[in-house]
Protein backbone atom coordinates (compact mmCIF):
# COMPACT_ATOMS: atom_id res chain seq x y z
CA UNK A 1 0.00 0.00 0.00
CA UNK A 2 1.10 3.10 -0.81
CA UNK A 3 1.40 6.35 1.01
CA UNK A 4 -2.04 8.56 1.31
CA UNK A 5 0.31 11.32 0.24
CA UNK A 6 0.98 9.73 -2.80
CA UNK A 7 -2.75 10.35 -3.82
CA UNK A 8 -3.24 13.42 -2.19
CA UNK A 9 0.29 15.38 -2.54
CA UNK A 10 0.42 18.48 -0.32
CA UNK A 11 -0.60 21.38 -2.42
CA UNK A 12 1.74 23.83 -3.85
CA UNK A 13 2.66 26.70 -1.48
CA UNK A 14 4.37 29.91 -1.51
CA UNK A 15 5.78 32.58 0.78
CA UNK A 16 3.77 35.48 -0.37
CA UNK A 17 0.87 35.52 1.88
CA UNK A 18 -1.08 38.99 0.32
CA UNK A 19 0.22 42.00 -2.02
CA UNK A 20 -1.66 44.94 -2.08
CA UNK A 21 -0.83 46.80 -5.13
CA UNK A 22 -2.65 49.62 -6.65
CA UNK A 23 -2.26 52.66 -9.14
CA UNK A 24 -2.97 55.40 -6.74
CA UNK A 25 -7.01 56.59 -8.44
CA UNK A 26 -8.77 55.83 -4.59
CA UNK A 27 -9.50 52.49 -5.25
CA UNK A 28 -10.23 49.79 -3.02
CA UNK A 29 -8.31 46.82 -2.81
CA UNK A 30 -9.34 43.17 -0.38
CA UNK A 31 -6.90 41.18 0.77
CA UNK A 32 -6.85 38.41 3.37
CA UNK A 33 -5.72 41.38 5.61
CA UNK A 34 -8.29 43.96 5.05
CA UNK A 35 -9.33 46.17 2.72
CA UNK A 36 -7.64 49.05 1.75
CA UNK A 37 -7.74 52.16 0.36
CA UNK A 38 -5.00 53.92 -1.95
CA UNK A 39 -4.84 57.64 -2.28
CA UNK A 40 -5.69 59.43 -5.37
CA UNK A 41 -3.41 61.71 -6.92
CA UNK A 42 -5.14 63.98 -8.99
CA UNK A 43 -2.11 66.19 -9.60
CA UNK A 44 1.79 66.88 -9.51
CA UNK A 45 3.09 68.05 -6.15
CA UNK A 46 5.83 70.67 -5.94
CA UNK A 47 8.32 70.20 -3.44
CA UNK A 48 9.30 72.98 -0.81
CA UNK A 49 12.20 73.20 1.98
CA UNK A 50 10.92 71.69 4.78
CA UNK A 51 9.67 67.81 4.37
CA UNK A 52 5.85 67.07 3.20
CA UNK A 53 3.85 64.05 2.73
CA UNK A 54 4.34 62.52 -0.80
CA UNK A 55 0.81 62.44 -2.54
CA UNK A 56 -0.43 58.52 -2.68
CA UNK A 57 2.28 57.39 -0.26
CA UNK A 58 0.17 56.96 2.52
CA UNK A 59 -1.05 53.26 3.89
CA UNK A 60 -1.86 52.19 7.21
CA UNK A 61 -1.47 48.61 6.89
CA UNK A 62 -1.66 44.98 9.54
CA UNK A 63 0.38 42.53 7.47
CA UNK A 64 -1.37 38.85 8.30
CA UNK A 65 -0.73 37.43 11.73
CA UNK A 66 2.07 34.86 10.36
CA UNK A 67 3.99 37.50 8.43
CA UNK A 68 7.83 37.74 8.95
CA UNK A 69 8.77 40.15 6.19
CA UNK A 70 6.75 43.10 4.82
CA UNK A 71 7.77 45.11 1.73
CA UNK A 72 7.08 48.36 1.19
CA UNK A 73 7.35 50.16 -2.35
CA UNK A 74 6.14 52.90 -4.16
CA UNK A 75 7.62 54.01 -7.75
CA UNK A 76 6.25 57.53 -8.76
CA UNK A 77 7.69 60.54 -11.17
CA UNK A 78 10.57 62.56 -10.40
CA UNK A 79 10.97 65.62 -11.40
CA UNK A 80 14.20 68.62 -11.37
CA UNK A 81 12.15 72.00 -11.40
CA UNK A 82 14.93 74.40 -10.07
CA UNK A 83 18.63 73.42 -11.30
CA UNK A 84 19.38 69.97 -10.64
CA UNK A 85 16.86 69.88 -8.21
CA UNK A 86 18.15 68.36 -5.21
CA UNK A 87 15.27 66.79 -2.92
CA UNK A 88 15.41 64.35 -0.09
CA UNK A 89 12.93 61.44 0.25
CA UNK A 90 12.60 59.68 3.49
CA UNK A 91 10.16 56.73 4.09
CA UNK A 92 8.34 57.05 7.71
CA UNK A 93 6.44 54.42 10.27
CA UNK A 94 4.44 56.24 12.04
CA UNK A 95 6.15 59.10 12.09
CA UNK A 96 9.26 57.71 12.77
CA UNK A 97 11.86 57.94 9.71
CA UNK A 98 13.22 54.70 8.99
CA UNK A 99 16.79 55.56 8.34
CA UNK A 100 18.05 52.93 5.87
CA UNK A 101 15.22 53.70 3.12
CA UNK A 102 16.19 57.56 2.95
CA UNK A 103 17.01 58.20 -0.59
CA UNK A 104 18.43 61.62 -2.28
CA UNK A 105 17.30 62.38 -5.83
CA UNK A 106 19.06 64.75 -8.50
CA UNK A 107 20.15 64.80 -11.76
CA UNK A 108 23.28 66.49 -13.58
CA UNK A 109 23.84 70.29 -12.56
CA UNK A 110 22.20 72.73 -14.84
CA UNK A 111 24.26 76.20 -15.15
CA UNK A 112 21.39 77.35 -16.31
CA UNK A 113 18.71 77.58 -14.00
CA UNK A 114 16.26 77.57 -16.70
CA UNK A 115 17.86 74.21 -17.88
CA UNK A 116 16.44 71.57 -15.15
CA UNK A 117 15.15 69.08 -17.91
CA UNK A 118 15.49 66.24 -15.68
CA UNK A 119 12.22 63.47 -14.96
CA UNK A 120 12.55 60.38 -14.69
CA UNK A 121 10.15 57.22 -12.41
CA UNK A 122 11.82 56.79 -8.77
CA UNK A 123 11.39 54.45 -6.17
CA UNK A 124 11.20 54.71 -2.65
CA UNK A 125 11.28 50.80 -0.73
CA UNK A 126 11.91 49.35 2.54
CA UNK A 127 11.28 45.71 3.68
CA UNK A 128 10.18 45.32 7.30
CA UNK A 129 12.05 42.39 9.48
CA UNK A 130 8.65 41.29 11.44
CA UNK A 131 11.22 38.64 13.23
CA UNK A 132 13.37 40.65 15.04
CA UNK A 133 12.98 40.59 19.34
CA UNK A 134 11.92 44.07 19.97
CA UNK A 135 10.70 47.02 17.77
CA UNK A 136 13.41 48.70 16.39
CA UNK A 137 11.33 51.39 14.26
CA UNK A 138 14.04 53.38 12.59
CA UNK A 139 15.34 50.37 11.43
CA UNK A 140 12.54 49.01 9.98
CA UNK A 141 12.40 46.01 12.62
CA UNK A 142 9.32 45.20 14.71
CA UNK A 143 8.62 42.33 17.39
CA UNK A 144 5.28 43.15 16.61
CA UNK A 145 3.20 44.15 14.27
CA UNK A 146 -0.88 43.45 15.01
CA UNK A 147 -2.34 46.59 14.30
CA UNK A 148 -2.11 49.39 11.71
CA UNK A 149 1.09 51.13 11.14
CA UNK A 150 1.11 54.04 8.96
CA UNK A 151 3.63 54.46 6.17
CA UNK A 152 4.26 56.64 4.21
CA UNK A 153 6.44 58.53 1.90
CA UNK A 154 7.96 62.12 2.95
CA UNK A 155 10.02 64.60 1.06
CA UNK A 156 11.73 68.21 0.76
CA UNK A 157 14.14 70.28 -1.50
CA UNK A 158 17.89 71.28 -0.96
CA UNK A 159 16.86 74.93 -0.82
CA UNK A 160 14.60 77.39 -3.35
CA UNK A 161 16.83 77.52 -6.05
CA UNK A 162 17.11 73.55 -6.31
CA UNK A 163 13.72 72.53 -6.34
CA UNK A 164 11.50 69.29 -7.12
CA UNK A 165 8.63 67.72 -7.66
CA UNK A 166 6.68 64.65 -8.03
CA UNK A 167 4.40 63.12 -10.18
CA UNK A 168 4.95 65.86 -12.76
CA UNK A 169 5.08 64.79 -16.43
CA UNK A 170 6.55 68.55 -17.24
CA UNK A 171 6.53 68.16 -21.06
CA UNK A 172 3.02 67.05 -21.65
CA UNK A 173 1.37 69.51 -23.74
CA UNK A 174 3.95 68.97 -26.70
CA UNK A 175 4.11 65.42 -26.84
CA UNK A 176 0.87 64.85 -26.37
CA UNK A 177 1.23 62.99 -22.46
CA UNK A 178 -0.11 63.91 -19.35
CA UNK A 179 0.91 66.79 -16.48
CA UNK A 180 0.97 64.12 -14.07
CA UNK A 181 1.23 60.83 -13.72
CA UNK A 182 -0.35 58.69 -10.65
CA UNK A 183 2.34 56.65 -8.78
CA UNK A 184 1.84 53.04 -8.03
CA UNK A 185 1.96 51.96 -4.50
CA UNK A 186 2.87 48.26 -3.67
CA UNK A 187 2.22 46.20 -0.48
CA UNK A 188 3.67 42.72 -0.17
CA UNK A 189 3.88 40.17 2.86
CA UNK A 190 6.03 37.42 3.31
CA UNK A 191 5.61 34.09 5.74
CA UNK B 1 -15.25 11.47 12.95
CA UNK B 2 -13.46 14.47 12.05
CA UNK B 3 -13.20 16.03 9.23
CA UNK B 4 -10.52 15.38 6.06
CA UNK B 5 -8.77 18.38 5.98
CA UNK B 6 -8.48 18.57 9.89
CA UNK B 7 -5.62 16.15 9.39
CA UNK B 8 -5.02 17.19 5.39
CA UNK B 9 -5.12 20.86 5.47
CA UNK B 10 -5.46 23.08 2.18
CA UNK B 11 -2.18 25.03 1.67
CA UNK B 12 -2.10 28.59 2.37
CA UNK B 13 -2.91 31.07 -0.95
CA UNK B 14 -2.80 34.23 -1.67
CA UNK B 15 -3.86 37.15 -3.61
CA UNK B 16 -1.26 36.01 -6.93
CA UNK B 17 -3.37 34.50 -9.56
CA UNK B 18 -0.51 33.95 -11.75
CA UNK B 19 3.03 36.23 -12.76
CA UNK B 20 5.42 35.90 -14.91
CA UNK B 21 8.34 38.31 -16.45
CA UNK B 22 10.62 37.52 -18.94
CA UNK B 23 13.43 39.45 -20.98
CA UNK B 24 12.07 40.31 -24.75
CA UNK B 25 14.52 37.40 -26.03
CA UNK B 26 11.75 35.48 -28.08
CA UNK B 27 10.92 33.07 -25.28
CA UNK B 28 8.00 30.98 -24.52
CA UNK B 29 6.02 31.56 -21.45
CA UNK B 30 2.94 29.48 -20.42
CA UNK B 31 0.94 30.04 -17.25
CA UNK B 32 -2.39 29.41 -16.05
CA UNK B 33 -4.52 31.13 -18.64
CA UNK B 34 -2.46 30.72 -22.15
CA UNK B 35 1.07 30.95 -23.91
CA UNK B 36 3.06 34.05 -24.23
CA UNK B 37 5.51 34.41 -26.38
CA UNK B 38 7.58 37.30 -25.56
CA UNK B 39 9.20 40.05 -28.09
CA UNK B 40 12.28 40.16 -29.20
CA UNK B 41 15.18 42.91 -29.04
CA UNK B 42 18.43 42.58 -30.36
CA UNK B 43 19.50 46.09 -30.32
CA UNK B 44 18.97 49.60 -29.43
CA UNK B 45 16.12 51.32 -30.35
CA UNK B 46 16.05 55.46 -31.00
CA UNK B 47 13.13 57.90 -31.58
CA UNK B 48 11.52 60.22 -33.31
CA UNK B 49 9.45 63.01 -33.13
CA UNK B 50 6.13 61.06 -33.16
CA UNK B 51 5.24 58.07 -30.85
CA UNK B 52 6.04 54.65 -32.20
CA UNK B 53 6.01 51.15 -30.62
CA UNK B 54 8.39 50.23 -27.73
CA UNK B 55 10.44 47.27 -28.73
CA UNK B 56 9.81 43.96 -26.55
CA UNK B 57 6.42 45.67 -24.55
CA UNK B 58 3.77 44.22 -26.30
CA UNK B 59 1.18 41.72 -25.36
CA UNK B 60 -1.43 40.23 -26.07
CA UNK B 61 -3.01 38.80 -22.64
CA UNK B 62 -6.20 37.26 -21.53
CA UNK B 63 -6.07 37.47 -17.72
CA UNK B 64 -7.37 34.27 -15.93
CA UNK B 65 -10.68 34.01 -14.41
CA UNK B 66 -11.43 35.92 -11.05
CA UNK B 67 -8.79 38.88 -11.82
CA UNK B 68 -9.43 42.24 -10.03
CA UNK B 69 -6.25 43.74 -10.83
CA UNK B 70 -3.21 43.14 -13.53
CA UNK B 71 -0.18 45.04 -13.46
CA UNK B 72 1.53 45.41 -16.05
CA UNK B 73 5.96 47.04 -16.06
CA UNK B 74 8.04 47.52 -19.22
CA UNK B 75 11.60 47.81 -17.55
CA UNK B 76 14.24 49.19 -19.64
CA UNK B 77 17.61 51.14 -20.04
CA UNK B 78 17.50 54.50 -20.97
CA UNK B 79 20.13 56.87 -22.40
CA UNK B 80 20.25 60.50 -23.53
CA UNK B 81 22.05 60.70 -27.04
CA UNK B 82 21.81 64.22 -27.72
CA UNK B 83 21.29 67.32 -25.11
CA UNK B 84 18.94 66.69 -22.39
CA UNK B 85 17.23 63.32 -23.80
CA UNK B 86 13.62 63.94 -23.59
CA UNK B 87 11.56 60.98 -23.66
CA UNK B 88 7.69 60.92 -23.89
CA UNK B 89 6.49 57.66 -23.17
CA UNK B 90 2.65 55.99 -23.18
CA UNK B 91 0.29 52.98 -22.61
CA UNK B 92 -2.17 52.16 -24.37
CA UNK B 93 -4.42 48.79 -24.25
CA UNK B 94 -6.35 47.71 -27.21
CA UNK B 95 -4.80 51.19 -29.01
CA UNK B 96 -6.31 53.79 -26.28
CA UNK B 97 -3.93 55.57 -24.33
CA UNK B 98 -4.30 55.14 -20.37
CA UNK B 99 -3.84 58.70 -19.37
CA UNK B 100 -2.26 58.47 -15.76
CA UNK B 101 0.14 56.13 -17.04
CA UNK B 102 2.02 58.62 -19.08
CA UNK B 103 5.50 59.54 -18.15
CA UNK B 104 8.54 60.81 -19.47
CA UNK B 105 12.04 60.85 -18.73
CA UNK B 106 15.17 62.92 -19.50
CA UNK B 107 18.64 63.97 -17.80
CA UNK B 108 19.27 67.59 -17.16
CA UNK B 109 20.41 69.61 -19.78
CA UNK B 110 23.74 69.29 -21.58
CA UNK B 111 24.59 70.94 -24.76
CA UNK B 112 28.94 70.52 -25.06
CA UNK B 113 29.41 67.34 -26.09
CA UNK B 114 28.22 65.72 -22.50
CA UNK B 115 25.52 63.58 -22.79
CA UNK B 116 26.17 61.23 -20.67
CA UNK B 117 22.53 60.40 -19.06
CA UNK B 118 22.06 56.58 -18.95
CA UNK B 119 20.11 54.33 -16.28
CA UNK B 120 17.58 52.47 -15.87
CA UNK B 121 13.86 53.24 -16.29
CA UNK B 122 10.57 51.81 -16.30
CA UNK B 123 6.51 52.37 -16.86
CA UNK B 124 4.15 50.57 -14.92
CA UNK B 125 0.17 49.97 -14.26
CA UNK B 126 -2.32 48.44 -12.33
CA UNK B 127 -5.89 47.97 -14.55
CA UNK B 128 -8.52 47.79 -12.53
CA UNK B 129 -11.15 44.78 -13.44
CA UNK B 130 -13.91 45.43 -10.51
CA UNK B 131 -15.62 48.11 -12.76
CA UNK B 132 -19.16 47.46 -14.70
CA UNK B 133 -18.30 49.47 -17.62
CA UNK B 134 -14.82 49.79 -19.23
CA UNK B 135 -13.04 52.71 -19.47
CA UNK B 136 -10.07 52.41 -20.96
CA UNK B 137 -8.09 55.77 -20.87
CA UNK B 138 -8.23 54.96 -17.08
CA UNK B 139 -7.38 51.64 -17.08
CA UNK B 140 -10.31 50.06 -15.95
CA UNK B 141 -11.58 46.95 -18.06
CA UNK B 142 -14.89 45.44 -18.07
CA UNK B 143 -15.27 41.40 -19.09
CA UNK B 144 -11.56 41.18 -20.16
CA UNK B 145 -12.03 37.41 -21.43
CA UNK B 146 -10.19 37.24 -24.58
CA UNK B 147 -7.00 39.01 -25.46
CA UNK B 148 -6.23 42.67 -25.14
CA UNK B 149 -2.87 44.25 -26.04
CA UNK B 150 -0.84 46.10 -24.05
CA UNK B 151 1.91 48.25 -25.16
CA UNK B 152 4.12 51.11 -24.80
CA UNK B 153 4.99 53.81 -27.53
CA UNK B 154 7.39 56.25 -26.91
CA UNK B 155 9.12 59.68 -28.56
CA UNK B 156 11.16 62.35 -28.21
CA UNK B 157 10.60 66.03 -27.72
CA UNK B 158 12.48 66.96 -30.75
CA UNK B 159 15.20 66.19 -32.80
CA UNK B 160 17.81 68.21 -31.29
CA UNK B 161 16.50 65.99 -27.83
CA UNK B 162 17.62 62.44 -29.35
CA UNK B 163 16.91 59.62 -26.93
CA UNK B 164 18.02 55.93 -27.01
CA UNK B 165 16.46 53.54 -25.75
CA UNK B 166 17.89 49.77 -24.66
CA UNK B 167 21.47 51.28 -24.93
CA UNK B 168 24.34 51.71 -23.03
CA UNK B 169 27.14 53.97 -23.63
CA UNK B 170 29.84 52.83 -21.51
CA UNK B 171 30.82 49.32 -20.69
CA UNK B 172 32.79 48.82 -16.87
CA UNK B 173 33.98 52.86 -17.10
CA UNK B 174 36.64 52.50 -19.58
CA UNK B 175 35.35 51.80 -23.06
CA UNK B 176 32.26 51.62 -25.34
CA UNK B 177 29.74 49.22 -24.85
CA UNK B 178 30.66 46.45 -27.67
CA UNK B 179 29.09 43.68 -27.23
CA UNK B 180 26.92 44.93 -24.03
CA UNK B 181 25.56 47.66 -26.35
CA UNK B 182 22.27 47.09 -25.78
CA UNK B 183 20.37 45.66 -23.01
CA UNK B 184 17.14 43.71 -23.30
CA UNK B 185 14.18 45.11 -21.44
CA UNK B 186 12.01 42.97 -19.20
CA UNK B 187 7.74 43.02 -19.09
CA UNK B 188 6.38 41.85 -16.32
CA UNK B 189 2.50 40.94 -15.71
CA UNK B 190 1.04 40.29 -12.36
CA UNK B 191 -2.61 39.09 -12.12
CA UNK B 192 -4.26 39.10 -8.44
CA UNK B 193 -7.47 38.24 -7.10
Amino acid sequence: MGNLTDSFPAAAGSNILEVVSGTCDGRSIEVSSGTYTLGNVTTYQNLSTGYVDVTGSSIAYTPPSNANHVLYRFDFLWDATGSSGISHFKLMIDNVEVIPAYKCISSNYSGNHGHHHGHHPESIFYNFDLTASSDDAVNGKFASWTSAKTIKVQAREYTSTYQAAVHHNVYYATMGTSQYTQPTLTVKAYS
Amino acid sequence: MANFTDTFSTASSNNILEMFSAPADGRTVTTLSGTYTMGTVTALQGASTSFVDTSGSSITYTPPAGTKWLHYRYDFQYRAYENSGILGLRLLIDGTAVTRASTGMATNYSNQGYEEGNFPGFIDFVFDLTKSTSNLGLGQVSGWTSGKTIKVQHREYSSSYDVNLHNNKYEDGTSSSGNEIHVKPILTLIAYS
